[in-house]
């Protein structure tokens, strides 16, 4: 029976151009427009220069950093002074100051140039910073040479950060395991709308006249879309692999469990949407409150779960998606092992059978609340009809 | 005989609307079984209760020996109901619709094959197998509908207005399907607002605003109507009615389009000058007695009851 159930649901998916839609490229679809409008790395940021050395040195750095891919030198400024008005007009976003004693390396110290941010671009603004100070590091070591090696040297050379599994500090491949719990909502939307839409068209009642099981009829549901689900976490992955450059460093099986777990779970929660929801309107409302903002803003994705208030943090321990942003990021970028990432194993298994269970305990099979009345009929003789 | 659906007291409140009350019924194997009424008589919230796809508030349905709440699942493996609205798929074909009833009841093998055959032979729905059901005509619809309803061998069958939205010659087609199956001895229960189809049931329960106005024969029913039935036809309807307002020697008016149905405790020739020299000033084009139809024993009995209710 919930085979057939199953078929049945299959075939609906293949034959609804909107369903279909949006349990196929859907995903992929809004992932390009996400990665697209998200993309936090800075390129060319505009930079004002106040170069008080006027020397080869300074020089020779106000080149390295134009030559730098993320800054572009866009002023050049006699004094400080100017910069409040280009950042208040938003034509620079940061400025250096390069002081006159710039290339000057005594045995002791070598001058540091002074950077001034626009606090208001805080992203590329920081970007700016870093990469400002990474150029001016360099060129201070360079111009240091052999005083380096000197104890008396200070202050201490700007020390270099160094970043983990994310060198290029490319923002697409923090979030884009991130966004992937997002995406990956979408067949949960889909289920979500299709019981609903069986009460609306009144094939739901013929349904319960039937002796089909509550838990064969919602699972059997259930598994097209997990199927779907699949296809589009491969496609999302491939998307990710070959056109956004965000290497696949894990274990792919590792990360197909975590993926399956993750989407049964959050079907399990759109079969619980579907059975509360009385009309698509509701489902659909209800739906992307549940797996689409949340994910977006809770899961991890881009603001951080620790510095949430605890009763928001415990929250999202309920939604599958955080579970699965924790995992599916660590197995993504680091390569992290399944046996460490146990606790979201459990933990989606867990929210899985409990949706399944809520699901089937409050689908009632019985027409509740009255009926409507159908259209008028389109035929009837006067002589019959009784009115 | 044996009883294949047992009602006792059964009500159904939906908020502060009483749909149903206190409803008692019997049901005989073998039985066409017609629930009459106009829209919102309560026809298709008696006919879920029975299909258990709705509990009562009040009162017990038994449905082949189960009863309708506790055992509802029990219920639904002896019935084949079908719901006013279409309730197939649109999108699937014909030949699909039938498939998954089947796989729903577990009908497979050669059980599956012989019994698609028939209802394909029984519905003349084969030529349309690959067609999606959405685009059948209303009366194939109703077709497939039964044939999905069929497709277990229920021993009760349960179709709310099967015949409503269809074209006059689909419902004739649609009649002799019934018949057929009551021949072959299938309890059936269907719902109905048309009087011509209550009279090929062989018993019939008048429904009016949730209540059970009269359940008999259709011979018998009509017997309850006092005295005769007949037929007037006037230049001017209007104050032919009002002249014959007065109640004498006319128990009720009932306006049929162009005609009058004049029912009176006679209808002897004597009676009918009577009637004539009434109508005064009137041309008459006709004045005679006909038979009486459920249609003018519906009607009868409906102001019966709206009488009792003002007395």
């Amino acid at each position: 029976m919930m085979l057939a159930i199953a078929r049945k649901e299959f075939i609906h998916i293949l034959r609804d151009r909107g369903t279909f839609l949006l349990v196929t490229i859907g995903p992929l679809f809004l992932m390009v427009i996400f990665t697209y409008t998200l993309t936090t790395d800075v390129k060319e940021a505009p930079l004002a220069v106040i170069d008080l050395a006027h020397n080869d040195a300074s020089t020779a750095l106000i080149d390295r950093l134009d030559a730098s891919p993320k800054i572009h030198v866009e002023r050049h400024l006699a004094s400080a002074d100017e910069t409040d008005n280009l950042f208040k007009r938003g034509e620079v976003v940061a400025a250096v100051v390069i002081p006159a004693d710039y290339g000057q390396v005594s045995l002791t110290r070598v001058p540091q140039v002074e950077a001034i941010i626009d606090g208001t671009e805080p992203i590329s603004a920081e970007t700016v910073l870093t990469e400002v100070y990474q150029i001016a590091d360099a060129h201070s070591r360079e111009l240091a040479g052999d005083a380096l090696q000197s104890d008396l040297f200070e202050p201490p050379i700007y020390t270099t950060q160094e970043r983990l599994y994310n060198d290029a500090l490319s923002s697409k491949v923090d979030f884009y395991p991130g966004l992937m719990g997002m995406m990956l909502g979408l067949p949960a939307i889909a289920l979500s709308l299709s019981l609903a839409r069986e009460r609306e068209n009144g094939t739901l009642e013929q349904l319960m006249a039937t002796p089909i099981a509550k838990r064969a009829l919602l699972l059997g549901k259930l598994w097209p879309y997990l199927g779907f689900g699949m296809v589009d976490v491969y496609a999302l992955l491939a998307l990710g692999q070959w056109v956004y450059d965000v290497p696949f460093t894990g274990n792919l099986l590792a990360y197909s469990l975590i993926a399956f777990l993750f989407m049964f779970a959050s079907l399990g929660m759109g079969l619980v949407v579907s059975v509360i929801a009385r009309t698509q309107q509701v489902a659909v409302v209800i739906a992307i409150l549940v797996f689409f903002i949340p994910p977006f803003f809770m899961s991890g994705t881009f603001f951080p779960v620790d510095a949430m208030p605890q009763l928001v943090q415990l929250e999202m321990m309920s939604l599958p998606a955080t579970h699965f942003v924790t995992a599916g990021k660590a197995i993504y970028l680091q390569g992290t092992a399944l046996r460490e990432l146990w606790l979201q194993v459990v933990l989606l298994t867990v929210i899985s059978v409990e949706m399944l269970e809520v699901s089937t305990f409050i689908f009632r099979k019985k027409v509740v609340g009255g009926f409507r009345r159908p259209a008028p009929p389109v035929l009837t003789t006067k002589e019959n009809a009784l009115s | 005989m044996e009883t294949m659906i047992e009602l006792q007291g059964l009500s159904r409140r939906f908020g502060t609307v009483t749909a149903l009350t206190d409803i008692d019924l019997t049901i005989q194997k073998g039985e066409l079984f017609g629930i009459v009424g106009p829209d919102g008589a309560g026809k298709s919230t008696l006919l879920r209760l029975i299909a258990a796809v709705l509990d009562p508030s009040a009162g017990t349905a038994h449905i082949h020996g189960f009863e309708s709440v506790r055992e509802a699942e029990q219920v639904k493996h002896h019935i084949g109901y079908m719901p006013q609205r279409f309730g197939l798929y649109p999108d699937l074909t014909v030949a699909e619709n039938l498939d998954f009833a089947a796989q729903l009841f577990g009908v497979k093998g050669a059980q599956r094959t012989e019994r698609l055959h028939r209802l394909y032979e029984f519905t003349n729905l084969e030529r349309f197998k690959s067609r999606p059901a959405g685009l059948l005509s209303g009366g194939m619809k109703k077709k497939l509908g039964l044939a999905c309803a069929m497709i277990h061998h229920p021993a009760i069958l349960l179709l709310d207005e099967p015949t409503t939205g269809v074209d006059p010659v689909a419902r004739r087609n649609f009649w002799d399907l019934l018949s057929g199956l009551h021949a072959e001895g299938i309890t059936t229960v269907v719902s109905t607002p048309y009087m011509d189809e209550a009279e090929r049931c062989n018993r019939v329960a008048f429904l009016f605003k949730g209540r059970v106005l009269a359940c008999d024969t259709p011979e018998h029913i009509k017997e309850k109507v006092p005295g005769k039935v007949v037929v007037l036809e006037t230049s001017d309807n209007r104050r032919a009615h009002q002249l014959l307002e007065d109640g004498i020697l006319i128990l009720d008016i009932q306006t049929y389009g162009e005609q009058l149905n004049l029912v009176m405790q006679s209808d002897t020739p004597h009676v009918l000058d009577a009637i004539r020299q009434r109508l005064d000033g009137i041309t008459i084009h006709r004045l005679e007695p006909a038979p009486i139809r459920m249609e003018e024993a519906f009607i009868y009995l409906v102001n019966q009851a709206e009488r009792e209710v003002l007395a």
